[in-house]
């Protein structure tokens, strides 16, 4: 279970935080070379950077001399776009998707659905959220909930003899038997390459479960997206970045597959599509360059006193600001972000505290308190809906006299107005106070009429 | 290409020129071969055993076939890709075709003492499905086939096949697992349930 599918559950999103560092610290012990490794994954990222157009124009040649189609996406509308068209190039009804953050970040679900184009998950975590079970449930659980949707089931192959038992392992070989039944009759599959090496023309996944290998084998339409910063030289390099990948992740070692793919197979077709999505444009800002350093291995989420504060109060963000903003697109310029991720992300950064712990653990010493502050900075001049009210509070409070009239008339209107009225004015914060009848005089006044009072007195 | 230029341009950047001298380049340390250290089979066998695999030293290859007769139980299904050992199956080109093969056999190109990972490719293998379709996996591997570390698994496999005619490749390390549900891991998720290597001299 991944840490952002225990967000409901603040105990158990502490539980596996804790087992998590446990993982890696131990790791961290036990390997000794650990620094040096760390060093050579960041060299190889920089190096990388260095070179990434030609890189990149290198990978597109020897993909296409092994036949294999590449396209060229420079956001995720455009990304969707293309698989939309190759779906039905292909006459594909239906698509299986891997487990990726970069899939995620295009949003090619929502375009999917607009197409009427069926998306099931190859990993188990994604098939028990597609089924409408939030995974951070325990095993018992999750048994009653596929019972329950298996009962009411039309399909009969779904339908257990027997009722599930409340094991994870029982339930696991269920879920398996049920995801393979879907890979092996899917026609078409995409998935994120992890990394691609140029000089070999060879494409990376990384993964435990296989689906993703599995889906890859039988699909006849095999379809890769690949973020253009995961590029670098050869497999030796990629080796490097798998090296600190895995321990960061999950606290492996090593993750259980590491697929290199170079050609489709005899009478298939493969495509890789190469996405950029606002990050040639970061890499050319001072700033937020770095930021094509990051591996997505999560280890800034571990490490990140937020998070751990965070679980306390669920309504607060409960990922890493940094990690969150590298999720929600946060490299990108304002233009080319989502709104809705615009007004999360001005949240976001906010709540960093810049102790630095994200920097201090990342594996490949992405400069993240760098970007972070450069975020902040272009927030605080997003004109907002709250700051659009805070700057009329300020034009008001500007002059004791307007003050005092303000005050008058605000003291007056708290009379007459219901409770009801308050809470669509203040929102949330209006719900959780307990508002009192507002005094007669304000401070100000009152304190004037005491003095008076002693003076005459 | 607007994307490419935009590259072109970050590149020239001042800012990428500090990145650029800042990091010389490391170069990972030429370590043991097996075949020279046999502390590298004594790690390699250890570590498969800690991704929850399972190693088997073997005296020759003429002890593979009731080795494998020992793992196999009667009734179940066995492909074998490999000449010293028969099989009950026959080949299939469809990979779909190979859906309920409970044991598939085949040889490894090298395996790797620091992860104990096996490296496959589609050589050994026939179709890139075989060791993620097959319910159990054997895989038959020479000790003088061990290398040390990832990365040099990766310059020996390279250098070994210049032309690159290889389609396909994987490195295993242990069995498929997965940890959605109460965040145990546990083995055999849609890849095989079990990883056992035959070790020859």
């Amino acid at each position: 279970m991944s840490l952002v599918d225990a967000l409901g559950d603040p105990p158990k999103h502490q539980a596996i935080l804790n087992a998590r560092r446990r993982q890696r610290q131990q790791q961290h012990r036990l390997q000794d070379r650990w620094d040096q490794w760390q060093q050579q994954a960041t060299a190889v990222k920089q190096r990388s950077q260095m070179r990434l157009s030609q890189l990149l124009v290198q990978l597109e040649q020897r993909l296409q001399q092994q036949g294999v189609q590449v396209h060229w996406a420079k956001d995720g509308v455009e990304h969707n776009h293309q698989v939309v068209s190759l779906l039905q190039r292909h006459q594909c009804q239906s698509l299986v998707q891997g487990a990726s953050r970069l899939l995620q970040e295009c949003d090619l679900a929502a375009a999917l659905t607009a197409q009427n184009i069926s998306l099931s998950p190859s990993d188990m975590a994604g098939k028990l959220r597609q089924s409408g079970i939030d995974t951070s449930m325990n095993s018992a659980q999750i048994a009653q909930q596929l019972q329950a949707q298996r009962a009411n089931s039309t399909d009969v192959t779904a339908k257990p003899a027997e009722p599930l038992m409340p094991c994870p392992v029982l339930l696991t070989k269920t879920l398996r038997y049920q995801i393979r039944q879907q890979l092996l009759h899917c026609e078409a599959v995409i998935v994120e390459a992890k990394w691609a090496a140029a000089e070999a023309g060879a494409l990376v996944l990384c993964g435990n479960e296989g689906d993703q290998e599995l889906a890859l084998g039988i699909a006849p339409v095999q379809i890769f997206s690949l973020a253009l910063d995961s590029v670098v030289a050869n497999l030796t390099e990629v080796m490097a970045l798998a090296r600190v990948y895995g321990p960061n992740t999950t606290g492996q070692r090593w993750r259980t597959y590491h697929s290199i793919y170079r050609r489709p197979r005899p009478n298939t077709q493969m495509h890789l599509i190469i996405v950029d999505n606002g990050r040639s444009q970061a890499l050319q800002h001072p700033n937020l360059s770095g930021l094509s350093q990051c591996i997505g291995c999560d280890a800034c989420d571990l490490h990140c006193p937020v998070v751990v504060a965070s679980t306390e109060f669920p309504s607060v963000h409960q990922t890493a600001p940094v990690s969150a903003a590298l999720r929600h697109g946060m490299p990108l310029p304002l233009n080319l972000a989502h709104d809705k991720t615009q007004a999360a992300n001005s949240s976001i950064s906010g709540l960093c505290t810049g102790c630095g712990a994200c920097e201090v653990v990342c594996p490949t010493q992405v400069p993240l308190l760098r970007a972070m502050g450069h975020w902040r900075h272009q927030h605080r001049f997003m004109p907002s809906p709250q700051w659009r009210h805070g700057m009329r509070l300020r034009t008001l409070c500007a002059s004791p006299s307007r003050l005092r009239l303000a005050g008058q008339w605000a003291r007056r209107l708290r009379r007459w107005l219901p409770n009801s009225a308050l809470t669509l004015l203040f929102g949330h914060w209006g719900t959780s106070l307990a508002m009192q009848q507002p005094a007669n005089l304000s401070v100000e006044q009152w304190f004037a009429q005491r003095q008076t009072n002693k003076g005459m007195s | 290409m607007q994307i490419l230029t935009a590259l072109r341009q970050a590149e020239r950047q001042p800012h990428r020129e500090d990145v650029a001298t800042a990091r010389a380049s490391t170069v990972e340390p030429k370590r043991c071969l097996a075949s020279a250290a046999p502390a590298c089979v004594a790690q390699f066998m250890a570590e498969l055993a800690q991704v929850g695999g399972q190693c088997i030293a073997v005296a020759d290859r003429s002890a593979l076939m009731p080795t494998i007769e020992g793992l196999v139980t009667n009734g179940q299904s066995l492909l074998s890709l490999c000449h010293e050992v028969a099989g009950n199956r026959q080949f299939q080109s469809a990979p779909e075709a190979l859906h309920d093969i409970d044991w598939a056999v085949c040889h490894a190109q090298l395996g790797i003492a620091e992860s104990g990972a096996i490296l496959l490719d589609d050589r050994q293998c026939g179709q890139r499905v075989l060791p993620i379709i097959a319910e159990q996996l054997i895989v038959v591997l020479e000790q003088r086939q061990i290398v040390a570390t990832m990365s040099q698994a990766v310059e020996f496999w390279l250098q070994a096949n210049p032309e690159l005619d290889w389609g396909w490749g994987s490195f295993l390390v242990g069995p498929s697992s997965s940890h959605a549900i109460d965040d145990q891991w546990i083995r055999g998720a849609q890849g095989g349930c079990s990883l056992t290597v035959l070790l020859l001299p």
